[in-house]
């Protein structure tokens, strides 16, 4: 399946044609001859008759002398500018001609698709003994770049033209396929940029070795694919470009894409819903295909699914954790056709409780007179019962904000609070861009212009521009409702298909109108408007954290959402929500950071991470403001990453690392699109036909190859210039040496396997000898004939 | 005899001034080297008286008559010898090339070859005259074996005459009618003419019975052509120019200019007359030994 790309049988080139300016030079023995002719002696002579008589008779010989050896000087500085422009001949197949020395850049894809095993050869294998023919092909001289095709720095494995064969086959033989997905652009760049700052060496080369697959050569995104095109099309206009194709023929891969958990909040003893997609990238459907689930590498459950060909399923399993710590989990499924993405990995940190501190803004010495009574009640319905509630709610009072260490808190509820100090604005701000999430309930004592000033304009950190105080009359009993729209946000989701839970009939007597800012950058949500179309809830995420408005507060002062069915599930999922991030954070992919935030006192602690291959890293902590980070960008390969914490917090947080689930999908670019799309218009030759027992695309195969003349272009210089001192002293000499040369360099192009060529080149310099030398003795003999009938 | 060669060298007589200074060092270093001299056993008879004339030679004065008679007559001799011999030299224009190595030109080569004959010939008691020629005979000096005729020889060879082309072979078939009494004819030229026309020349002089020899002088370059560089060739003699590179035509050249040396050289065998070949850079000793050992042999074989 070559691409019939046109390739000509001959073509003719050179490497340097600015040189080819030199042939001027050529010029210079014709201007010579004749400035020498306008620049002679003059002399009186006696003998005339003599002179004319010799001249007349010998004209004839000494023209043709002089104009073969004119011819000769012109044609040695004709050959050298020629020899200078480093010409080639491409040719396919057959003899090739001269050689001059080659800058390949072989560029092998190394994303995880290449593992794909076809008769227990992968492609990435099948890709580097290839690349190890073509070095081991290549000829004395020839110059190399290997790159590879990831995501990941570096993409450049030789990235300094090495001369060294031996080299380039050991760094090729260090490489391994990698977890990654392919960067195609950074890596059609990096292979530019190579060839710029390549040797100045002859002719240049670049091999694609790839599985071509649709996701990486053909992206939905249309500037994606032009990019591409425009990267090769430059490809083009600077080297010859050949693709090789080593897709298999059909794809058999099962993988497991990706494992999420439905739940918010990963808790102790309470039952965890998981959802596996598992994809069959097949023609066949595998029935009655089993899935497993491990739990800390222990089977926890096995699920038999039936997976239809070419389909994405979803596999549910169902987990409860008897205790809270950080979990692993991994949903496989067996294939042996592509093994890396068998599996899909999660990291659950599973919860005993949600510690949740409630700033209680009105101090009522009555029961149930506070702003945070309802709201306590609500999120643990059993004051006393720690074991009970997963939410620990701790209500405190708002002068003790600023001495609270709310580093303990998993979420901080400000009730009614009337004013915001900027001291504690600025607790609040490094509370929630370290991760937290702050919760503000609205009420009749809260002032919205310090929020707004102070929480707003200062800090950032509010979600909304409060405005007036709306307090419907006590008359009107409808009041407002609340109207949760679709239902798309996870906070109200719970209600969907759920109207006894309340949330549509909750009436609401009052609240503060608030706006979006105008400053937002498009991170502000609103989960929940009243029916009247104004905010009720309003969301946004801070760095790490998230901020809530509420904009009614939550007791009885307006409205009896308090005692309505709505209000306990409401403010549960609100507190799970503004904690479902942490899980969710755990679970990155190959190549993408593990980054975390640790209160300020922790600086100096020591943090490792073990990595999948269980080799330990030491890593810094970086002290940004009054938090420390950590950020650690080496995950290149897929597996369970455990960050160990030492004093004084003494825990583990686990991170799992899973592929791009776009490489599972081995589906390559038809040929056409290939020619007709990305390829249109270039020379690139595009091939499937490579075999792991065949010939590499160099040598005499379909794939050109060029051959340089400079050097025997030099030689025939040399054997000019002999011949033209030979002809200068005496012609019959250097024409003797002519010939010889002629017969030399046919034999030798014989030796060189360049018979072509050279017999071509022989021929002609026979041919035009031996006419010359007819001329001359015709000629001659007519001269002599005269010179006897005269006698 | 090694302080005569130095000066018997073209180059170095050049130098010296007086035709006649030059002739007699060259003939009485040729004499001096020579055994016995061919022409010797000559005398002479009184046949008349004749008026003196300014000019004459006083030792031919006849004093017993002037004192008889109170007038000036001159003795003048009946020749007894029967030889004369006629020195005929090219003064044309190719006479007149002088290649850059040489020390003379050709006609100065034949200048001093002259004087020599004629001074070596009188010096014998025999008669000499000389013929001067370029396109027309520019100069008839009747031989004879007077004293006084080598200064007018001389003096005839001193004349500057104009540069005009030469014709040999109409000359010495005129002047084979004009010289009628039998004597060698020594003819000095380059020959530069038409080989058939020289020797209907020279038949003719043989024809009249004379004893002719030919003595062709050259410049070296005429032979050797030594020239390198691209060069334009003005022929002397009103001959058409020619621009050549004279590397490639050399050969071509000497083999013609041979050709011509060869076809002269056989012709004059073929007719009896002395032909020498000299170039202007041969010792003028040399070509004068040559010449009379020619005679020599030429004379002992008849």
């Amino acid at each position: 399946m070559t691409n019939s790309f046109s390739q000509p049988v001959l073509a003719f080139g050179f490497l340097s044609p600015w040189l080819l300016w030199g042939a001027l030079l050529a010029g210079i023995p014709i201007l010579i001859h004749l400035l020498h002719r306008r620049n002679h002696r003059e002399m009186e002579w006696a003998a005339m008759r003599f002179l004319l008589d010799a001249s007349r008779k010998a004209s004839r010989r000494i023209r043709l002398e002089r104009l073969l050896l004119l011819l000769i000087r012109t044609l040695i500085l004709l050959l050298l500018a020629l020899a200078f422009a480093r010409p080639y001949i491409e040719s396919i197949g057959g003899e090739l001609l001269a050689h001059t020395p080659m800058h390949h850049v072989i560029v092998v894809d190394a994303s995880y698709s290449m593992q794909a095993e076809e008769a227990g050869v992968s492609l990435f294998q099948r890709a580097q003994q290839m690349a190890r023919k073509m070095i081991e092909n290549a000829r004395q001289g020839d110059a190399f770049h290997l790159v590879r095709i990831s995501s990941l720095p570096p993409q450049s494995i030789v990235s300094r033209a090495s001369y060294r064969r031996e080299a380039v086959l050991s760094e090729l033989a260090d490489q391994s396929p990698t977890d990654e997905r392919g960067d195609l652009p950074t890596t059609l760049g990096k292979v530019l940029q190579h060839l710029e700052e390549g040797p100045a060496i002859g002719r240049r080369q670049v091999t694609i070795l790839s599985d071509f697959q649709v996701g990486l050569w053909w992206p939905d995104s249309t500037d994606e694919r032009q990019r591409i095109r425009d990267l090769l099309v430059e490809l083009d206009r600077q080297a010859e470009v050949i693709l090789v194709d080593l897709h298999p023929p059909e794809s058999q891969n099962l993988a497991v894409l990706s494992l999420e958990s439905t739940a918010e909040l990963i808790s102790v003893n309470r039952p965890v819903k998981l959802a596996a997609v598992v994809l069959n990238d097949s023609h066949t459907a595998r029935n009655n295909q089993p899935v497993d689930l491990l739990v800390d590498g222990r089977l926890a459950e096995t699920v038999t699914a039936d997976l239809p060909a070419h389909r994405e399923t979803i596999v549910r399993f169902e987990q409860v954790f008897p205790g809270s710590g950080e979990y692993e989990l991994q949903v496989r499924i067996a294939d042996a056709f592509l093994p890396r993405d068998n599996s899909a990995l999660m990291a659950a940190p599973v919860r005993e409780a949600v510690n949740v501190l409630l700033v209680n803004g009105r101090p009522d010495g009555r029961k149930m007179h506070q702003a945070t009574d309802y709201l306590r009640l609500a999120l643990a319905p059993t004051p006393g019962d720690e074991r009970g509630n997963l939410i620990r709610p701790t209500v405190i009072a708002e002068g003790e904000l600023p001495e609270s260490d709310l580093s303990r808190f998993d979420v901080v509820f400000l009730c009614d609070v009337a004013l915001v100090t900027p001291a504690e604005g600025q607790l609040l701000d490094r509370y929630v861009r370290g991760g937290g999430s702050l919760i503000m309930t609205a009420g009749p004592q809260l002032q919205s212009d310090v929020y707004n000033r102070v929480l707003g304009e200062e800090f950032d950190l509010m979600p909304v521009q409060l405005g007036d105080r709306i307090e419907l009359h006590a008359d009107n009993l409808e009041g407002l409702t609340f109207d949760p729209g679709d239902y798309t946000s996870p906070i109200v989701a719970a209600f969907k298909g759920n109207p006894f839970a309340g949330l549509t009939t909750t009436r609401i007597q009052g609240y503060l109108s608030a706006q979006i800012r105008e400053s937002d950058d498009g991170t502000t949500q609103v989960p929940l408007r009243y029916s009247n179309g104004e905010i009720a809830i309003a969301e946004k995420t801070v760095d790490r954290g998230r901020s809530i408005f509420l904009t009614t507060s939550v007791d009885r002062t307006w409205g009896t959402w308090a005692v309505w069915p709505s209000f306990v599930p409401m403010m549960n999922e609100l507190v799970l929500h503004a904690v479902s991030e942490e899980w969710k954070q755990r679970q990155i992919r190959v190549g993408e950071s593990i980054s975390a935030v640790f209160p300020s006192m922790t600086y100096g602690m020591p943090v490792s991470i073990k990595k999948p291959d269980d080799t330990s890293v030491s890593v810094p902590l970086r002290e940004v403001g009054e938090q420390t980070t950590v950020n650690f960008t080496d995950t290149p390969k897929k597996g369970f990453y455990r960050m160990e914490l030492g004093h004084p917090l003494n825990t583990r947080q686990i991170y799992a690392v899973n592929l791009d689930p776009a490489e599972s999908r081995l589906e390559a670019v038809p040929p056409t699109t290939m020619s007709e799309g990305l390829l249109a218009g270039t020379n690139i030759s595009f091939r499937a036909d490579w075999k792991p027992t065949g010939e590499a695309p160099t040598g005499n195969s379909a794939a050109s190859v060029r051959g340089g003349l400079s050097s025997k272009l030099l030689f025939a210089v040399l054997g000019l210039l002999l011949v033209e001192q030979l002809m200068a002293w005496r012609f019959a000499v250097g024409l003797v040496g002519l010939v010889i040369l002629a017969g030399l360099s046919a034999v030798l192009g014989t030796v060189h396997s360049l018979e072509g060529f050279s017999t071509g080149v022989g021929i002609l310099v026979v041919v035009g000898m031996g006419i010359a030398f007819w001329t001359f003795r015709r000629s001659a003999g007519r001269s002599w004939r005269g010179r006897t009938g005269g006698a | 005899m090694d302080v005569y060669r130095k000066y018997f060298d073209p180059q170095t007589l050049s130098k010296l001034d007086g035709l006649e200074l030059k002739a007699r060092m060259i003939v009485e270093g040729l004499v001096s080297g020579l055994h016995r001299s061919p022409y010797e056993g000559f005398s002479v008879e009184f046949a008349e008286h004749r008026d003196y004339v300014p000019g004459d030679d006083l030792r031919y004065v006849d004093w017993k008559v002037f004192g008889k008679t109170d007038r000036i007559y001159l003795k003048q001799y009946e020749e007894e010898t029967n030889f004369a011999c006629y020195v005929v030299v090219d003064a044309s224009e190719s006479m007149r090339y002088k290649s850059a190595g040489a020390a003379v030109s050709k006609f100065e080569y034949a200048q001093y070859l002259a004087a020599a004959l004629a001074f070596l010939v009188l010096r014998q008691h025999d008669a000499a005259g000389l013929v001067l020629f370029d396109d027309e005979i520019r100069e008839f000096i009747r031989a004879s074996a007077q004293a006084s005729q080598l200064k007018a020889l001389l003096r005839a060879l001193y004349q500057r005459l104009p540069a005009v082309p030469t014709g040999v072979g109409v000359i010495l078939d005129e002047l084979a009618e004009r010289i009628r009494k039998r004597g060698l004819i020594i003819i000095i030229s380059d020959l530069f003419d038409s080989v058939d026309s020289i020797v209907k020349g020279l038949k003719h002089f043989r024809h009249r019975r004379h004893d002719v020899a030919v003595l062709q002088v050259i410049d070296p370059a005429e032979e050797d052509f030594p020239f390198e560089e691209p060069t334009l060739f003005r022929g002397l003699e009103g001959g058409p120019e020619l621009l050549s590179e004279p590397r490639a035509l050399k050969k071509a050249y000497q083999r013609e200019f041979r050709g011509f040396l060869d076809s002269l050289r056989r012709h004059c065998r073929d007719l009896h007359v002395e032909h020498i070949l000299l170039r202007t850079d041969t010792p003028l000793d040399v070509g004068l030994r040559t010449f009379v050992s020619a005679r020599s042999d030429r004379l002992h074989r008849s």
